[in-house]
């Protein structure tokens, strides 16, 4: 997947300049997942709403500082560092609220608030969250299982190298990583087979509009 | 905020791009998989940051991952609660068994002695109903206050409802001799008493007669003398 190439970032800011909302759109429409992804990473336990909340707050100011002028097309090259200065940035003035709120909260209480520890986690498309759970189910224990000792137990690489009987720590690593490449895989079959699924649906429409209407429904 | 050239950014010289945008990172899997479990620096995380808003692969595979893991802990810990609850149903299942049978077998008799004395009441209830049910000959009679000249009647009031002895008491007819005639509701004569005297005590009823509305009479040789009734209480 290739990144945007600097002459891209220009065009952007130039047009946003001069209020061209095609750019604006663009430019928030390229950055949404990635700020997107950088918040769940940030905060993957706070609601749904609340990630929403920091990701719009994130797109709100890149547009008014590039609206305004603040950022030199000359630099377009480093306009995902811009962004990312400013996601940083409303990431801390997060949770220095979210402390603050706590704050507030125990002085009112007089008693510490009780943290969920393993609070129920939203996610953005939950047809893909099933389809993260089907695949799960398929795939074989001996990719899933350095997954969940790695990120559930919390082991060491060392630790999982010795269990595995591996050489290096390396090698846990790629194995993890292909674990979530199989997955993934699985994800997609699953996802496209559920468009083969719609698509074949409406060709089936598109045939009885044929048969009888004698008009051609496909598009 | 610093907005330097894009080529002299800090971060690349951590984890590089490719001239293209791409990424550049020789070891990529070991990166993630670090920041994943937060054994990179502050440094270090905050420049992968920054290399994440120009590599949509490496932020997209975090995304994934990160949904990922989110579920496998919420698996984990639905796994780990059921984990607290499933010994105890295997206590039960593999030491358990003699004492549960034992209970089961006491729980079962006590609903059956409960059931079966729910059916004895309610028999009861059934036998008293049918047996209490008055005569209308006799009702009639004692409507019409039937007393005789030769005798009074002291003992017992019409209606006495009897728990234990029952005691027949008259006075005047002396010289005559008298019997004492109980019947059911139905009519039926039941018993014969020959009393000795001008009282007579008719013993522990309630385990002679069944609970129920009974009539009595006083006779002599020729005639009915008396007419009274009396009900007999469960003991």
């Amino acid at each position: 997947m290739p990144g945007k190439d600097k002459q891209q970032f220009r065009e952007w800011i130039e047009g946003i300049r001069k209020k061209n909302p095609q750019a604006e759109n663009d430019l928030a429409r390229y950055f949404e997942p990635i700020i997107r992804s950088f918040i769940a990473r940030k905060i993957s336990d706070r609601s749904l709403d609340d990630r929403n909340d920091l990701l719009q707050e994130v797109q709100i100011d890149v547009l008014n500082a590039l609206r305004t002028g603040k950022m030199n097309p000359e630099n377009a090259g480093a306009l995902p560092t811009y962004v990312y200065t400013i996601a940083k940035n409303k990431m801390s003035d997060y949770l220095k609220r979210e402390i603050k709120e706590r704050e507030i909260k125990t002085d009112l209480d007089g008693k510490n608030i009780v943290t969920d520890d393993n609070p129920e986690t939203e996610f953005e498309n939950k047809e893909t969250r099933k389809n993260i759970i089907n695949a799960m189910q398929k795939l074989p224990q001996k990719y899933k299982q350095p997954i969940v000792d790695r990120y559930i137990h919390q082991k060491k690489r060392s630790e999982i190298r010795k269990a595995l009987g591996l050489k290096t720590d390396q090698q846990v690593s790629d194995l993890i990583s292909y674990g979530f490449e199989q997955l993934r895989k699985l994800v997609s079959k699953k996802e496209f087979s559920n468009l083969f699924i719609f698509l074949k649906f409406f060709s089936s429409l598109s045939l009885l509009g044929r048969l009888y209407f004698g008009k051609d429904y496909s598009w | 905020m610093n907005t330097s050239n894009f080529d002299n950014l800090e971060f690349r010289k951590l984890f590089p791009l490719t001239e293209e945008n791409q990424c550049g990172i020789p070891n990529r899997a070991e990166v993630i998989d670090q920041y994943l479990a937060g054994e990179l620096s502050d440094s270090e995380i905050q420049a992968y940051d920054e290399h994440t808003f120009y590599c949509e692969t490496c932020s997209d595979e975090l995304q994934f991952r990160i949904e990922t893991i989110g579920i496998l802990k919420r698996q984990e810990s639905l796994e780990t609660k059921t984990a607290r609850i499933m010994p105890l149903f295997k206590r039960i299942k593999t030491q358990s068994w003699p004492v549960i049978a034992v209970a089961a077998v006491l729980l079962i008799a006590l609903f059956s002695w409960d059931q079966i004395q729910r059916q004895q009441i309610e028999e009861q209830r059934r036998l008293f109903a049918a047996n209490s049910k008055p005569s209308s000959f006799y009702e009639d009679m004692l409507k019409d206050q039937f007393r005789s000249d030769v005798v009074t009647v002291t003992l017992p009031d019409t209606g006495f409802n009897v728990k234990d002895d029952l005691v027949f008491s008259y006075e005047g007819g002396e010289g005559i001799k008298v019997f004492i005639k109980i019947f059911n509701n139905k009519e039926e004569e039941l018993l014969m008493l020959e009393p000795d005297g001008n009282t007579f005590v008719f013993e522990n009823v309630p385990q002679k007669l069944e609970p129920g509305l009974y009539y009595w009479k006083l006779e002599d040789e020729d005639e009915m003398l008396y007419l009274g009734k009396f009900y007999v209480k469960k003991p």
